[in-house]
């Protein structure tokens, strides 16, 4: 125990402690980052030999909606910073607040993402393998080359990996708004909230590459 | 995700390509088994300097070619794929960036030599390890550069030969380094000593039984036979007999391996704190070290491998 904060016997002091336990997010990022960075690769791969298939598969997807959900988690961003920051200056009532419209955002997000996919299977639309082109024919939308089911290969692994992502991250967030709400949490020690806070600006980050690659290729 | 819902980013089908998930594959793996061999390398020079009391020779050089081997394990992945239909200027380079990562490890190899020469060996367990680390690493290093010529890589590849490479690298080197570093630090971790003959004893079997093993996988490689089948033809029936009885040797060893750590910890003596006289600074504190390793901030006076 320094300064009312529990410090783990093998580190100096709370800003070593503190120190530590970032750069160990960071580390965790940085993996994050390589298991993105691989489907990332794929995709600039294929989509150099195919740009047409992967403009006739973002020919499917609504960029309005794309559009919301991008600024909903850069909102979501923004509150998840002032949970922090609420924190740093004695105010855990605005803190857990602002948390709570964090969680909202990712759950607005989910939302959206969920009426996009239910659309796309309505009309006939799976990954690789198994998209269905007589069906899009009978909704009128007929499959114009023969392997765009490739480009939904990418856009379902790619979406639902960082829809998981922040799912995930909305669960990790409530527990930290828990931790605040029974106080748990002073400008001295707010760790847990910094933690969640990286990877929830990752996981944000990364839309903001898949929304282009996506929806507004072609 | 490509098998449970045929996603195709691997399938030729929808304009997919497996070869991509060869690259992607060896990108990992490769740097993947270096990550396992760097830290076996670690333990094989402290083994050595504790061992024939020398001072390391060319310590910035080992470090350094430590570096090296890092750097180039990123740029060698398409040495696994020479059979791949990668292009040939593809081939060429990676088999020359492959043969690069000899020179580091020679000079690694050179330096433990260097450090070994004069010094006054102790043929304890671990400095044994360690000696095999030499032995069966050369010979696994070696008959790598020989599957980094393309060439000759067309008629191995898949083959016994590249499993005994393999072994020899993996087992001969990562292997034989960690049983050596456990039974070095066994002491140091437990504070209790283990019986050196056992440990003796059981080296003796693993070394003998290793190359038992995997030597005849060689041979079996460089007459043609795959790797990945359960079956071979009677040409093979000898050295694929030889092969398993040396397993059956490493076997026993690992039981008298076994038996050493189990007596060990049940009725091993008190370590002291330095049973080795090593000069690295673990060695300056009790076995097992007290809460925040020393009680008083220990004064050091010469180097790390100072011997004489």
């Amino acid at each position: 125990m320094i300064n009312g904060v529990e410090v783990a016997s093998h580190f100096r002091d709370v800003n070593h402690q503190y120190a530590s336990n970032k750069e160990g997010i960071w580390l965790f990022m940085v993996t994050e980052i390589l298991m993105f960075g691989g489907l990332f690769v794929g995709y600039i791969i294929n989509h150099t030999i195919y740009p047409e298939v992967f403009a006739e598969g973002a020919s499917y997807l609504d960029w309005h909606m794309g559009f919301v959900n991008t600024l909903v988690l850069i909102f979501s961003s923004l509150t998840m910073a002032l949970g922090i920051y609420f924190n740093q200056i004695s105010k855990p009532k605005w803190a857990t607040w602002s948390l709570a419209i964090t969680v909202l955002c990712g759950a607005i997000f989910m939302v959206i993402k969920y009426f996009e996919y239910t659309h796309k299977f309505h009309l006939g639309i799976f990954p690789g393998r198994m998209i269905n082109p007589e069906r899009m024919a009978e909704e009128g939308h007929p499959m114009q080359h023969a392997n765009l089911g490739l480009y939904f290969g990418f856009y379902y692994c790619m979406t639902g990996l960082h829809g998981l992502h922040v799912l995930i991250g909305m669960g990790l967030i409530t527990w930290v708004m828990i931790r605040n709400i029974r106080g748990e949490f002073s400008p001295k020690y707010y760790t847990p909230i910094e933690g969640i806070g990286i990877f929830w600006h990752i996981v944000d980050l990364i839309w903001i590459f898949l929304f282009p690659l996506l929806y507004l290729v072609g | 995700m490509e098998r449970v819902f045929g996603v195709g980013i691997f399938d030729p089908k929808l304009g997919g390509d497996p070869v991509l998930f060869q690259h992607f594959f060896w990108f990992y793996s490769h740097p993947a088994v270096y990550i396992m061999i760097l830290p076996a390398m670690g333990i094989v020079s402290e083994l050595i300097t504790t061992y024939s009391k020398k001072t390391i020779f060319g310590y910035t050089a080992i470090a350094f070619s430590s570096i090296g081997i890092a750097a180039v394990s990123f740029f060698v992945w398409g040495h696994h794929m020479f059979v791949s239909g990668q292009s040939e200027l593809a081939g060429v380079l990676f088999s020359f960036i492959t043969m690069l990562v000899g020179v580091p490890t020679a000079i690694k190899m050179f330096n433990w030599l260097a450090t070994l020469y004069k010094g006054s060996i102790e043929f304890r367990a671990p400095m044994l390890f360690a000696l095999g680390f030499l032995f069966l690493f050369a010979i696994g290093g070696v008959t790598g550069i020989i599957l980094a010529v393309t060439a000759v890589d067309v008629h191995f590849h898949d083959t016994y030969f590249v499993v005994a490479h393999f072994h020899y690298v993996m087992v001969g080197g990562t292997l034989m380094a960690i049983m050596g570093g456990f039974y070095h630090w066994f002491p140091k971790m437990f504070g209790k000593m283990y019986n050196d003959v056992t440990a003796r004893i059981s080296w003796v079997f693993i070394f003998v039984g290793f190359n038992v093993t995997f030597f005849p996988q060689f041979i079996l490689g460089a007459k043609g036979m795959p790797r990945r089948y359960f079956d071979y033809i009677p040409e093979y029936e000898n050295l694929n007999k030889i092969s398993t009885i040396g397993s059956w040797l490493i076997g026993i060893g690992f039981l008298f391996g076994l038996y050493t750590i189990i007596r060990g910890l049940t009725s091993g003596e008190k370590a002291p704190p330095n049973p080795w006289g090593a000069k690295t600074l673990e060695w300056q504190t009790e076995s097992p070290p007290t809460m925040h390793n020393f009680d008083h901030d220990p004064i050091v006076t010469a180097g790390p491998y100072e011997y004489k």
